[in-house]
């Protein structure tokens, strides 16, 4: 089961859903909706928060929300 | 809905969407700037000319980035956008999209969109649009949205007479919705606006009660009842619901954008812009912390640098106008109200001006430029561990400057706890303040000495101060996030701005506006304060005229100097002040105090520095303004009269030391979060805490050293 939170910088996926569902709502008003495309653009040095590029834009969220998001690797 | 003469026009959009520019280039010069009631969400009202004949009131509401709202902020713009009897209501609404962003940016419009406002939708930062390969084709957009589609540039001001133009002339909204609710639920919301024609714009404001059952008691109890049968009926879950009206909005907006949407495929990749390169180096390892403290370190040698000689030039002129009142004004109590109460209390309030307009000069900068975005990604993992976020960083350095612009700093924290919890432990940050006050104490406690031939033993100790101020906040912080149980239910968004380069007119408005919420708001508590500490220090119980003639006879010998410094000392120890002082005294004297210090004490409440005067008045050494080495020479030999012994011994002067370092004796600060925080609970806790942090820590350390 791959997360946001597994990929390294550079790697993309595709979402497909979410683990907890009560924090979904809020991502997926954000675009993060199952069948986007995403890409981790970089990493904060200690390894949060995470910058993601989705949809032609760029986001960065905490890891903790990021292990939410699952996606299929590319 | 407008109840005033005068139309309402709210804005609103996506944080970074140029809201507050656009506000800026509207308004001018005539802005308000307030507390929403109950929080401490910052509310920005101005007035703005349309025509000649025609002006309205613009209502900047916060950035959000839904009708579900994720910080208090955004609960602001969901509860006033769904309460027609809120003074804030608008009567029109403009959309500023982020054309950049469109995707994004377009799920919000279509929420607006659905509440039936007249609305206008305002195309922004184009230029981005464009560097992406983004390209709007306007005409198309606003045949389909049947609503007026302006291309602005909000960060210059472009495009703003047309778009007043449309907003006079704004017709009702027709009734066409991205999502469709009229026929949920067997028409159930189509039922309820009929039956309450006047109540509602839009169908999706009745849904949106659903949402929000704190919204939905303000209604009325036959709207309620319907409402709730509508619930029990269908057996809504608000939460699928919400993903349901997100999907179905995703979709619709998905397939108008492919319609009126061109891209550029070849200048779409992220990875291709120059700015990306920039994001590596500035949140990178090893060189995004060290720019970083270049960056700090420049900003603060700027400051003291900059703000000193202006300090001065302010000191000096109120000094100049204070000796000129009191040589051509009669000898009365008025005078010398005016001239050692209100103007000294004003000159406390200017003084601080020129820190507080080049601090915000600084951070406004860093903000405009895109950079602080950068800044927070790389600090905010460290300062969670500390109950603060990554924005807290630029209030906590700031602190080393003067707290007062640092806490008013702390608007664009996210989380309300995170703020509350910046607000708190930024005092504990040595202040410049507390510099006058460190370098007395230590020029008398430690001694002209060098470590290893070239530390100087008193410079040490000076960054000592500074580090056990940032390293008691840090811990503070810890030990808040630990206590404090404030509703988080928040999703931390950062996003990564567009670097640009600042706009001056932008940055002169927000220090013009800082600069003018100091002097109003916290002036007032300071101005107070100073009079009353002065009547204290100045008016006794006893007959003061008898007790100069007595000191006259009892001393014919001594130069007219000496003798005004020898009253001013009497006057002091016998004045309301004084006998608190002498109240006050079994409780210091265990971390080392005497009355006299006491008064001190006292008197520092109002500003620290203060300390310093009042301990050469009682000491007896006369005018001194920055003249040290006789301050220390008195107070070295001052004796006590009952014990013998010395009363400045080390163990004294390092409690000072350390009270002075957590005390919060800056009336100006907790003026300044009693504004923020829009109460009086946080700043009495404050008080608390850094008494009580004080005191025990000056009691320790008392007890190490003697």
């Amino acid at each position: 089961m791959h997360t946001i939170a597994d990929l390294k910088k550079g790697e993309g996926g595709k979402i497909i859903g979410f683990l907890k569902k009560e924090r979904q709502n809020t991502l997926l008003e954000l675009g993060f909706i199952p069948g986007a495309l995403v890409n981790v653009t970089l990493i904060a040095p200690l390894g949060d928060p995470i910058c993601i590029e989705i949809e032609g834009y760029t986001i960065s969220i905490r890891k903790e929300d990021a292990h939410n998001i699952l996606i299929e690797p590319l | 809905m407008a109840h005033n003469q005068r139309v309402k026009i709210a804005l609103v959009g996506n944080p970074n969407s140029g809201k507050t520019s656009l506000f800026n280039h509207l308004t001018g010069l005539h802005q308000k700037v307030g507390n929403f009631p109950g929080i401490t969400t910052e509310k920005k009202t101005g007035i703005c000319t349309l025509s000649d004949k025609h002006t309205a009131i613009i209502i900047d509401l916060p950035g959000t980035y839904s009708m579900y709202p994720n910080t208090i902020d955004e609960e602001i713009v969901t509860e006033i956008l769904l309460s027609p009897h809120s003074q804030d209501y608008p009567d029109k609404l403009v959309v500023v999209i982020d054309a950049s962003n469109i995707k994004r940016n377009f799920f919000l419009l279509s929420q607006m969109y659905d509440l039936n406002f007249p609305i206008i939708v305002a195309l922004n930062m184009l230029d981005e649009a464009d560097e992406k390969g983004i390209l709007v084709e306007t005409a198309k957009l606003e045949s389909y949205l049947q609503v007026p589609v302006v291309c602005i540039n909000a960060r210059l001001g472009k495009g703003l007479e047309e778009m007043k133009k449309k907003l006079i002339a704004l017709p009702p909204k027709k009734e066409q919705y991205f999502w469709e609710t009229r026929t949920l639920w067997e028409g159930a919301l189509e039922r309820i606006k009929s039956e309450y024609p006047n109540t509602f714009l839009s169908h999706y404001h009745i849904l949106q009660l659903i949402h929000h059952p704190s919204l939905l008691q303000k209604q009325s109890n036959e709207i309620q009842t319907s409402l709730q049968q509508v619930i029990k009926k269908y057996t809504i879950n608000t939460e699928e619901l919400r993903e349901t009206e997100t999907l179905e909005r995703y979709k619709k907006i998905e397939q108008l954008l492919n319609r009126v949407v061109k891209k550029e495929e070849s200048k779409s990749s992220i990875r291709s812009s120059k700015s990306f390169w920039l994001d590596k180096i500035l949140t990178h390892t090893i060189w995004g912390y060290l720019i970083f403290f270049i960056v700090l370190f420049l900003i603060f040698q700027s400051l003291f640098a900059w703000s000193e000689p202006l300090m001065n030039l302010i000191d000096n002129g109120f000094s100049y106008v204070n000796g000129y009142l009191e040589k051509t004004l009669p000898n009365s109590d008025i005078t010398r109200l005016f001239t050692e109460g209100i103007i000294p209390g004003i000159t406390g309030i200017v003084i601080f001006i020129p820190q507080i307009m080049f601090l915000f000069g600084f951070i406004v900068l860093l903000e405009e430029t895109g950079y602080m975005a950068r800044v927070v990604f790389l600090m905010d993992k460290i300062m969670k561990q500390f109950g603060m976020s990554g924005r807290s960083i630029v209030p906590l350095i700031s602190g080393v400057a003067c707290a007062i612009p640092a806490i008013m700093s702390t608007r664009n924290i996210e989380s309300t706890k995170e703020r509350i919890i910046t607000i708190i432990v930024t005092p504990l940050m040595s202040c410049s303040a507390r510099l006058p006050v460190y370098t007395v104490l230590i020029g008398l406690a430690v001694p002209h000495q060098t470590l290893f031939g070239f530390f100087n033993m008193r410079g040490i100790v000076l960054m000592g101060m500074y580090l056990l101020g940032f390293v008691f906040a840090l811990l503070s912080g810890l030990l808040m996030k630990i206590v404090l149980k404030t509703r988080e239910k928040g999703v931390f968004i950062m996003e990564f701005p567009h670097y640009r380069i600042p706009f001056f007119k932008n940055v002169l408005y927000t220090i013009f506006e800082k600069v003018k919420t100091f002097i109003l708001e916290a002036g007032k508590i300071i101005l107070a304060v100073s009079i009353i500490l002065w009547i204290l220090a100045s008016y006794s119980p006893d007959d003061l005229g008898k007790i100069e003639t007595e000191i006259r006879e009892k001393n014919p010998h001594l130069s007219e100097e000496v003798l005004q410094t020898k009253i001013a000392a009497y006057t002091l120890e016998h004045s309301y002040a004084g006998y608190l002082g002498k109240t006050i005294e079994p409780l210091i004297k265990p971390i080392g105090y005497d009355w006299k210090i006491g008064i001190a004490l006292i008197t520092s409440f109002a500003a620290r520095e203060v300390f310093v005067g009042t301990i050469s008045t009682i000491y007896h050494v006369g005018n001194v303004e920055q003249e040290y080495s006789t301050i220390q020479k008195r107070l070295a030999n001052e004796v006590n009269h009952v014990s013998g012994e010395k009363v400045f011994t080390r163990a004294t002067c390092f409690s000072l030391l350390v009270f002075y370092a957590f005390a919060m004796q800056c009336m100006s600060t907790l003026a300044i979060v009693y504004k923020e925080t829009n109460g009086w609970k946080w700043p009495l806790i404050q008080l608390l805490y850094m008494t009580l942090l004080a005191y025990i820590s000056a009691f320790i350390t008392f007890q190490i050293f003697s």
